[in-house]
């Protein structure tokens, strides 16, 4: 059990920048870096031991299970945990650029949110899901408002309500839980829960859904993420919109198989939540003229796939490996095409379409990312996108071709925009061309990006078997269960 | 179970007044009652009738007692904590948008569209 150090170690990088930071304000980010780069490693030392047991459990201060705070990691958490701290890594090396000023007080909020998302994808009880969820949530509004200008201040104070409000309501869920199990062990709660799910159960998990789906912007919950990810600095937009989504998605997820056993909540929901987020996602990319608004809202159509491919998953059983399988390429993809498009925005401090005009074509690093970004959102054969779009279609058809019809659509809409964006920025001619210089620390995350991309477009086997490892561990919760319990 | 009720109606005034308020303190100040509400229906769904503390402090007259889970105290406790933090937060924010809008109305903060 070596990967749940993760949360300890940003959480002492994050005490430690202040203290070493106000002394050299570099020294932030050497800590930074440091720490994430620790993560990665205590996250792959974790694989023999999940690979071999199924489950790894660390009970904290020695107290089991039901009494004490346990820590518990399968396959399906510990793929995430590896994306995050990944991503984490490559965000915290991008930043080097953007930040110029302010940068110890950077660095303690992005630690935060690393530990915020690391302790909600290891947390084994509700009551640490919660408490690590409103890590993440506080980082991230202080994060909003980084820039202080007015914009980001609006966007900041409507996230904090808005995300603060329904994180109560994940709250008054989990009350409900308790009042109805007298625990919040998630594997107790699955013994507790069983079979019989009562009315007060569905209300308590869609309470926490609500707050979770807030997260993610699955629609109706959608409404903020463009806001946010507009106003928001780029390396932090990149990982909201790929982690932060994706973390909720996985609490989401967790709770809906490993907790309640996936039988009450009627997986038509998700399908409908799928396609609307999907449908709405892609119309009002569409239409926008704001490079982080639209890549924002390419965002949301992305996680409805993933949601939709989740509900079909009762229906056709394949549907689970798709939805995880294109939940691990989205991540890639919209930290890549948010790493990519992020470098313009700061050269020229607008994320206006217009005023964006050409600026890209000075620089050929920016531009093939940002393509290679854009084909594989859309889903163009020989890149990631391509292979787990084409699982979702495959498993939609069988239940109805509607569906098929509607994710094929939106997969050319996907095009449509995305390829708009890209020849607005990179292709056309510029106004007012300024040379870019990019170095390693924003080359690197690019190139790294492109190259899982591509590599897991063409070997999408290997992908496809990670995403059936994982998606074992998530449907069949007995391992968990009994691994926590002892 | 006369403190569900008062439970209850906190969170039904907290969750109107962060919708219906339109001044930015007012909306944390319903943020807070709600959350106490949720505060006050968790300790209650703890309460144990003559209930211990969950302290052994003498096996042979607290053996046969009834000792309360001290879980949902721990999680009151702890959510207060970050209720606190929140709240720290959202009047800074507030000041700065105050500096910046000279208003704390939430119709007027209207810069982000589409």
């Amino acid at each position: 059990m070596y990967s749940f150090l993760s949360i300890p170690i940003f959480l002492a990088a994050g005490f430690l920048i202040p203290l070493i930071g106000s002394l050299n304000a570099k020294n932030s980010r050497r800590i930074a870096l440091i720490a994430s780069f620790l993560a990665i490693v205590v996250s792959l030392f974790e694989i023999p031991s999940v690979l071999l047991n199924k489950i790894s459990v660390k009970y904290m201060s020695g107290w089991m299970a039901p009494y004490g705070i346990s820590v518990a990691v399968d396959a399906f958490s510990l793929l995430f945990i590896i994306l995050a701290s990944v991503i984490g890594f490559l965000v915290v090396l991008y930043s080097k650029k953007y930040i110029t000023s302010w940068s110890v007080e950077y660095y303690t909020l992005l630690m935060l949110l690393f530990t915020g998302v690391m302790g909600v994808l290891h947390a084994g009880d509700l009551f640490n899901l919660f408490v690590f969820f409103e890590i993440l949530s506080i980082a991230s509004y202080a994060l909003t408002a980084f820039h202080k200008n007015k914009k980001s201040l609006e966007g900041a104070i409507k996230y904090l309500i808005l995300g603060s409000f329904t994180a109560s309501f994940m709250l008054l869920g989990i009350a409900i839980i308790y009042g109805i199990a007298g625990t919040l062990n998630m594997a107790d709660l699955a013994g507790t829960l069983g079979v019989g799910l009562s009315t007060s159960t569905a209300i308590a998990f869609g309470l926490i859904f609500a707050a979770l789906a807030f997260k993610s912007a699955i629609v109706p919950f959608h409404y903020l993420k463009s806001d946010i990810l507009e106003v928001t600095i780029p390396p932090v937009g990149a990982f909201f919109a790929s982690i932060v989504s994706a973390t909720g998605i996985y609490a989401i997820m967790r709770l809906y198989f490993t907790v309640f056993g996936a039988g009450f909540l009627t997986h038509h929901i998700l399908i409908i939540l799928g396609v609307a987020s999907i449908i709405l996602g892609s119309l009002m990319a569409l239409k926008q003229k704001d490079i982080m608004r639209l890549l924002a809202y390419s965002a949301i159509a992305q996680v409805g796939f993933v949601v939709l491919a989740f509900g079909m998953g009762a229906l056709v059983s394949e549907s689970y490996t798709a939805a995880i399988y294109h939940l691990m390429n989205i991540i890639f993809i919209d930290a890549l095409l948010f790493l990519s498009a992020g470098v313009l925005v700061l050269k020229h401090k607008t994320t206006n379409m217009e005023h964006l005009q050409g600026v890209g074509s000075v620089n050929p690093i920016l531009s093939y990312g940002f393509l290679i970004g854009a084909l594989a959102n859309a889903g163009v054969p020989l890149t990631n996108g391509f292979a787990s779009k084409w699982l979702i279609y495959a498993a939609s058809i069988k239940i109805s071709p509607i569906l098929t019809i509607i994710t094929i659509v939106a997969s050319a809409i996907t095009l449509a925009y995305s390829l708009k964006a890209y020849s607005v920025l990179f292709l056309s001619n510029a106004k007012n061309p300024k040379t870019i210089k990019i170095d390693g620390t924003i080359i690197f995350p690019i190139v790294f990006l492109c190259i899982i991309c591509i590599a897991l477009g063409i070997f999408y086997t290997a992908g496809i078997s990670i995403s059936e490892i994982a998606a074992t561990a998530l449907l069949n919760n007995k391992p968990y269960i009994l691994g926590v319990l002892g | 179970m006369f403190i569900n009720y008062i439970a209850a109606l906190l969170i039904c005034i907290g969750i109107y007044t962060v919708l219906a308020k339109e001044n930015l303190l007012k909306k944390i100040i319903g943020f807070s009652i709600f959350s106490n509400g949720i505060h006050l229906l968790l300790i209650s769904i703890g309460y144990r009738v003559s209930g211990v503390a969950p302290i052994i402090t003498d096996i042979k007259t607290t053996g046969l007692s009834l000792f309360v889970d001290p879980l949902p105290q721990a999680f009151v406790l702890t959510s207060i904590v970050i209720d606190l933090s929140i709240t720290a937060l959202a009047v800074a924010i507030i000041i700065q948008v105050h500096k910046k809008y000279k208003t704390i109305s939430a119709k007027k903060l209207d810069n982000l569209r589409g």
